[in-house]
């Protein structure tokens, strides 16, 4: 199980006269996983979400709170322990992959780095690993160029799984395929979640693919969770204005339905309005949004940020 | 008249592997205020199709069409001086990133205004300092007199597309091209510039090509829809009746699979497999029989035609020649 505990990552901005600022990039994140579960984390560019990745996966160092495995504070982990607990997917299958090396190296760099793994073993995991994500054996030896998108994405699958991770956290994982694509990607993530029994943190832009997959959902807004709880509650009876508005704003399929679209833009996060983050945006914001902050409360089965909402 | 109309528009490169045809016979006409959304996945030849409209190929492309005509101008023919005064004047176009198409040296203002001296040399410098103020209130910036003289990294990614926007309307077009206008941008983000860009075209009446890969994008916003495969127009139709029956295989293929089409939670999504065929190495007859689910052994043989609409031998039964 993973668990994090008012999460925070600050960033000092320095300039030629000092300090110039301090950006939150994430502000007092907390929730709870269990073994197995998928928990979708959506938000649009600049809420935090990356952020959040890379403070989990130990890139960024956090500035205050605490991420527990299994209890365990993720401090008390030697760093080559903490690799083979979390790994990471990444967006871009074209830029994440070293054009340099072959389809089974970039697979075996893992195990080289973080195990004392022999030659033959290491070459054993890889074919396994490779197996499982659908790489066939004679596109061992052939370097990422040669191979297309979904399958360079599936390189990129293999390589976090190599390890035996518990927690994976995708980023994007789907965004830079196309949709015919898309989909052999996420049956593939749901198939190895299932055999792995792996938890997955899901960070998605696209509504729909989160829906389609995660248990739970936390939307985030300016480095803040706004509202989350299990999937069927936020997607059928979303309560934040500002989920409403995420929901209402996805392009779907059907007839359009009139909605006037959200006004305005995500505040600069080095300067953020007093009170709620999304007052400025917000349809229904009354006198005290604009003073004070809304904590993260239990409403209907979720947790929610507002103070419109009872 | 129809306002635009094209007739069997094939693309050529000669690269150094050989010739490849990345657009082939395509046809279609818009209507003075017609929206038209064009789907299609990456490499489809989307985007070749729009530069070829807009006279912006490179020089190593051959263009080949039967017919070409804007409100009665034969595209092919024009001379360099004569495109200029259609190009961004009666037709515009607008790119995906806004970040990469704006000129970062140089002020908003200035570049619009720019578009304005060319086009619009009657004005004199106020009446451009008041049709700028007016189009960007028209695309919506707030406080325009103090945007103008920002530089684009200023600003925000959807202000900077409804800058790319208030450009493209500067001479008030009568087609407007919009190439993935907001993929780069959030879904918010996403949502107004989709209502301003319908806004505008209902207020203007101007026709609107929109190009996507995103079907929700254009399952909205457009009255008819065209599917593209492989540098060919495998469907095309109403957007609404062609979403919910789709014909061709590929269609109902990348409906399917999107994961908003209402399947149960965790199930395997339905996937086209395979790949794009290599352009180097097209297959025989129909582009789309190596992935196609209810393909039969006549499909290789013969190039289907486009017929009622859809480019598909078994769809529209034309296999019964063969017989």
């Amino acid at each position: 199980m993973i668990e994090i505990v008012d999460l925070g990552k600050h960033y000092q901005l320095k300039s030629l006269f000092g300090k110039a600022g301090t950006v939150k990039a994430l502000d007092g994140v907390s929730f709870k996983l269990e073994k197995g579960r998928a928990l979708g984390i959506v938000g649009e560019s600049g809420c935090g979400k990356s952020t959040l990745a890379k403070t989990l996966l130990g890139l960024e160092k956090r500035t205050f709170g605490d991420i527990l495995i299994d209890g365990k504070s993720i401090d008390e982990l030697k760093p080559q322990d903490r690799h083979k607990t979390i790994q990471m997917v990444f967006q871009d299958p074209y830029s994440s992959l070293n054009p340099r090396k072959k389809c089974w190296q970039l697979i075996a760099e893992p195990l080289l780095i973080n195990t004392k793994l022999k030659t033959n073993e290491i070459r054993e995991k890889v074919d396994s690993v490779m197996a499982l994500v659908g790489l066939r054996p004679e596109h061992a030896e052939r370097y990422p160029h040669m191979m297309s998108g979904g399958q360079r994405q599936r390189i990129g699958i293999a390589r976090a799984l190599v390890l035996d991770p518990k927690v994976l956290i995708l980023d994007e994982p789907v965004s830079a395929l196309d949709v015919s694509i898309q989909a052999q990607v996420l049956n593939l993530l749901i198939k190895l979640q299932d055999e792995l029994k792996l938890t997955y943190l899901f960070i998605s832009h696209d509504l729909s693919v989160v829906n389609h997959l995660c248990d739970q959902i936390a939307v985030m807004y300016l480095g803040k969770v706004v509202e989350m709880g299990p999937r069927k509650q936020i997607f059928e009876e979303a309560v934040h204005p500002y989920t409403k508005a995420l929901l209402t704003s996805c392009p779907s399929l059907d007839p359009k339905t009139q909605h006037t679209p959200l006004k305005g833009e995500l505040p600069s996060p080095l300067n953020p309005p007093e009170g709620c983050a999304f007052h400025k945006r917000c349809p229904i914001a009354v006198d005290q949004c604009h003073k004070t902050r809304p904590e993260l409360k239990k409403v209907h089965g979720r947790f929610t940020a507002c103070h419109e909402v009872h | 008249m129809a306002l635009l109309e094209v007739k069997n528009l094939s693309i050529t490169f000669d690269t150094k592997k050989g010739p490849i045809t990345p657009v082939r016979d395509i046809s279609f006409v818009i209507e003075k205020g017609q929206s038209l959304g064009v789907v299609g996945e990456s490499g489809c030849g989307k985007s070749l199709t729009n530069l070829a409209l807009m006279g912006l190929l490179p020089d190593n492309a051959t263009v080949k069409a039967e017919k070409m005509s804007f409100d009665g101008n034969d595209l092919k023919s024009l001379s360099n001086n004569e495109w200029q005064k259609i190009r961004g004047n009666r037709m515009s176009m607008i790119f995906q990133d806004p970040m990469t198409s704006l000129n970062p040296s140089f002020t908003v203002g200035y570049q619009i205004e720019e578009t304005l001296k060319l086009h619009r040399s009657e004005l004199n410098k106020v009446q451009r300092k008041k049709r700028l103020l007016e189009l960007f209130d028209m695309v919506g910036i707030p406080d325009p007199a103090r945007r103008l003289s920002q530089y684009p990294h200023e600003m925000s990614g959807g202000m900077n597309q409804r800058v790319m926007i208030a450009m493209s309307m500067a001479c008030d077009p009568e087609l407007l091209i919009a190439d993935e206008p907001t993929t780069a941008l959030d879904v918010t983000i996403q949502d107004q510039i989709l209502n301003l860009l319908l806004d505008l075209q209902k207020q203007t009446g101007m026709a609107l090509i929109l190009v996507t890969h995103d079907l929700g994008v254009v399952a909205q916003n457009t009255s008819k829809l065209q599917v593209m495969y492989a540098g060919e127009i495998v469907e095309t139709g109403d957007t609404q009746s062609l979403i919910h029956s789709p014909r061709h295989p590929y269609t109902r293929g990348l409906l399917n699979s999107h994961a908003g089409h209402g399947h149960p939670f965790r199930s395997p999504l339905p996937s086209i497999s395979g790949l794009v065929p290599d352009l180097f190495h097209r297959p025989k007859g129909c582009q789309f029989k190596p992935r196609c689910d209810i393909a039969v052994k006549e499909c290789e043989l013969e190039q289907p035609q486009m017929i009622d609409c859809v480019r598909c031998l078994k769809v529209t039964g034309s296999l019964g020649g063969q017989q």
